[in-house]
């Protein structure tokens, strides 16, 4: 039974309608994470794993951290 | 990343670096066993001798053992090191709970013993890498849930208001695995170590490559990756190349690669939708994975010259390449005429092993090495030594992956060749392929052997390196203004855009991120669910019988030893519908023969040749005398004797509870045959241990589990050969 209603909806054109869906919401994230206005914003999260504060009490440190 | 709007009071904390230390030392011990295992499967392949005759060590159980220990144990305790370290540092807090991560850290430990006892013992689900019985499922879940909670309570008290990449991808493995490992682990128990899993045949194999092929992505990718983003720019010490493909990297990832499970199954009995939509979506993934391989590779712009004389880059440098190689390599083999050379042949163990030595293990000994000195708060031992350790390691690849490639496409053309003059197979014996190719897995033993000799290289130099470390170091102070929670007002005038907030709530992105992995899952399960008319009917025979029948009391005894010795390491049961694999084993399987199989048993490698129609192709006295020795009547075999089979009592105390969860399960077992299982079974054994004495086996063998398993094998593809109707 659910194969004869399966074969009812037209596959091709909705693989066509999902890859449409797929290519406009992949190309229009990309295209907003490109966007111009956001390089000092992205950028500035591309240094987050280096600002680490200092510590206020100190250890003994890796000397590469000193 | 914070305003002034957004954050409140500065507030003093500290890191817990001792649990980042204990999951960093039990990598390495883990990562020892999985390598020392690994070397010795290596070896019982070259030299069946080296199985000893004992159950214990034989090929079959410590294969399990192996991929377990190398995913769950080495990749794993490295994983927890990894984002133990690197999420107190990214979020500027200390782990929400203590207790919870020493939990975390002795939960996954007793689970990894426990389970490296019980694969041993032959208590196994049998199916790859979801081997732990049904005990260790509920331990994984409540240990991941600790996890979990760790993580997420964590994120909440975070004093850095941005969520980095990083920590996008850990958000991804801890939602991800728990959803595979509950779906995937679903089953019935009949015992304390013996479960049945609730789904059969095709649908079992849809949902086990999905939880497979997904152990792999958010086990061993994924997390991985997120550890990536995080010591390549601190080892490097420049930040990511864009942090804009990372979060390109990240979306299309997590959301293709959760589609790619079936290209474990082309040219299967799985329904051919579900098998192009694997494939299509597998090459989709070379995207994404070339992305996240360029951004990290590009990370190192203008710092080249340090890979040269640095062996943290060069590992992390190498372990990046090998995931671009791994990551070209995947979609290439999901691609079906690819596939078809190279399915079930040494080629998938050379592509697992790139990424598993290559990828996985050079990250984490990068890792390992530049986190040493720092948690122990000294300099590393011996840079030269470590420096030793990665071209060991190097050359140890490059020799386990070229003979196995060699290997692979060797086993794949014999396989297919056919001789055009005649019309039949070039290579009829299955035997002339496995010792054209034994010379090649010394080679891989000692690629293998290299790779282990720098691992030890590795401990030599951390043991000299703890020992000289400090012994009690004053814990660090930091100081960060605490997070105030976002009020709407407070989002507009903090982060003004979409995308910021995103960032910025982990819970929301955390839905977010299961939606992604939930799309693809869904479309290609949801259908397998409606097996009963998705599957094809079960033919019926003149008779007026269903072709299909269940396995009677003794076959599904028997079969549960099968899948006790692990033979499906080593034999499929599936018959592509190839002509040469027609020819070789008869006719092509159909995906109603497995509807009764829990777990189905269609393997994923031909070590040996493929068992799905050996039913009734020799005698019994046949598979007693193969058992107890196979080059008896194999010569040249690599398979180990099995000689406690005709030792050991066969066991039917359980078979009516097990006729009974069958049937609850669906299989059409009447109420008298469940009741009259043992008996019933009793006198099969009776009557197989006849015919064999008849051949000339020795007397006494119905108590023995060698019928029982014999009872199975004589089973196997013979239903369809019986008169069908339609």
């Amino acid at each position: 039974m659910i194969r004869e209603v399966l074969s009812r909806y037209p596959y091709g054109a909705w693989s066509g309608v999902a890859m449409l869906l797929f290519l406009a919401v992949f190309l229009g994230a990309v295209s907003w994470v490109c966007r111009r206005r956001g390089r000092a914003f992205y950028a500035a999260l591309a240094q987050l794993p280096f600002s680490e504060p200092e510590p206020v009490r100190k250890g003994a440190r890796h000397e590469s951290e000193a | 990343m914070t305003s002034e709007t957004a954050t409140g009071p500065v507030e003093t904390y500290r890191y817990d670096d001792a649990i980042a230390k204990k999951f960093l030392l039990a990598t390495v011990f883990w990562g020892l066993i999985a390598m020392l295992v690994g070397v010795t499967i290596a070896s019982q392949l070259g030299n069946w001798r080296l199985n000893f005759g004992i159950p214990w060590l034989t090929f079959g159980r410590l294969r399990p053992l192996h991929t377990n220990a190398a995913i769950f144990a080495f990749a794993g305790n490295a994983i927890f090191a990894g984002i133990y370290y690197s999420t107190q540092r990214l979020l500027k807090a200390r782990m929400f709970s203590d207790a919870l991560s020493a939990f975390h850290f002795w939960g996954w430990q007793a689970i990894i013993v426990i389970g490296a006892i019980t694969l041993c013992m032959g208590f196994t689900v049998g199916k790859e890498y979801a081997e732990l019985e049904w005990p260790l499922d509920i331990a994984i879940t409540v240990v991941w849930t600790a996890f979990a909670v760790n993580f997420f309570g964590t994120l909440i008290r975070r004093r850095e208001r941005h969520l980095y990449v990083a920590i996008w991808f850990y958000i991804a493995t801890i939602i991800t695995v728990a959803i595979l490992h509950v779906v995937n682990s679903v089953s019935i128990p009949v015992s304390l170590w013996k479960s049945y899993p609730v789904y059969a045949g095709v649908q079992d194999a849809l949902i086990q490559w999905w939880y497979g092929h997904n152990a792999v992505a958010f086990v061993l990718t994924t997390p991985f990756l997120g550890l990536m983003y995080y010591f390549l720019p601190k080892a490097a010490n420049r930040p990511v190349y864009s942090y804009r493909l990372s979060i390109i990297h990240f979306w299309s990832l997590v959301f293709i690669y959760i589609w790619a499970g079936p290209h474990h199954l082309l040219y299967t009995a799985l329904p051919e939708w579900a098998q192009t939509l694997g494939m299509i979506f597998s090459v989709m993934l070379l995207a994404p994975s070339w992305g996240g391989m360029i951004n990290g590779l590009l990370t190192l712009r203008g710092a080249w010259d340090r890979v040269r004389t640095d062996p943290i880059l060069k590992f992390l440098v190498a372990g990046v390449t090998f995931y671009g190689m791994a990551t070209f390599e995947g979609p290439l083999l999901s691609i079906k005429s690819v596939n078809l050379l190279g399915h079930y042949t040494d080629w998938i163990i050379s592509h697992v092993h790139g990424g598993a030595l290559g990828w996985n293990g050079f990250i984490t000994f990068g890792m390992i090495y530049w986190l040493a000195p720092r948690l122990w708060k000294t300099e590393l031992y011996s840079v030269r030594l470590a420096t030793a350790h990665f071209w060991a390691g190097f050359l140890g690849i490059v020799l386990y992956m070229s003979s196995m490639y060699v290997s692979g496409i060797t086993q794949g053309l014999m396989w297919r060749a056919i001789d055009p003059t005649t019309g039949r197979l070039a290579y009829p014996d299955f035997i002339e392929t496995v010792v054209r190719i034994v010379p090649l897995y010394w080679v891989r033993a000692t690629g293998g052997v290299l790779f282990l000799s720098g691992v030890t290289m590795m401990i030599v130099n951390l043991w000299l390196t703890i020992a000289r470390a400090p012994k009690e170091v004053k814990e660090e102070v930091y100081a960060a203004p605490s997070l105030r929670p976002l009020t709407p007002e407070a989002l507009i005038v903090a982060d003004r855009r979409p995308h910021r907030m995103l960032e910025g709530l982990p819970m929301v992105f955390t839905v977010l991120s299961a939606i992604a992995v939930l799309v693809g899952s869904l479309i290609e399960i949801v259908p397998s669910f409606l097996a009963h008319d998705y599957v094809e009917a079960n033919p019926i025979r003149a008779s007026g019988d269903r072709a299909i029948k269940p396995y009677t009391a003794l076959e599904l005894q028997g079969r549960d030893i099968y899948v006790r010795e692990g033979c499906y390491t080593c034999h499929s049961q599936m018959v592509r519908p190839t002509e040469a694999e027609t020819l070789r084993y008869g006719t092509y399987s159909r995906a109603e023969e497995s509807i009764y199989d829990r777990p189905f048993q269609w393997g994923s490698k031909r070590t040996g040749p493929d068992l799905a129609r050996v039913g009734g192709k020799y005698p019994d006295l046949w598979h007693f005398r193969h058992m107890l020795d196979p080059r008896a009547v194999v010569p040249g075999s690599i398979m180990p004797p099995y000689p406690w089979l005709v030792r050991d009592e066969l066991d039917l105390s359980l078979s009516e509870r097990k006729l009974r969860i069958m049937r609850t399960l669906g299989v059409p077992y009447s109420a008298e045959e469940v009741a009259a299982a043992e008996p019933s079974a009793r006198q099969q054994a009776r009557e197989v241990a006849a015919r064999l004495e008849v051949e000339g086996a020795p007397q006494g063998l119905q108590d023995k589990e060698i019928v029982a398993l014999i009872a199975y094998l004589q089973r196997l593809g013979r239903d369809l050969r019986q008169g069908v109707a339609r």
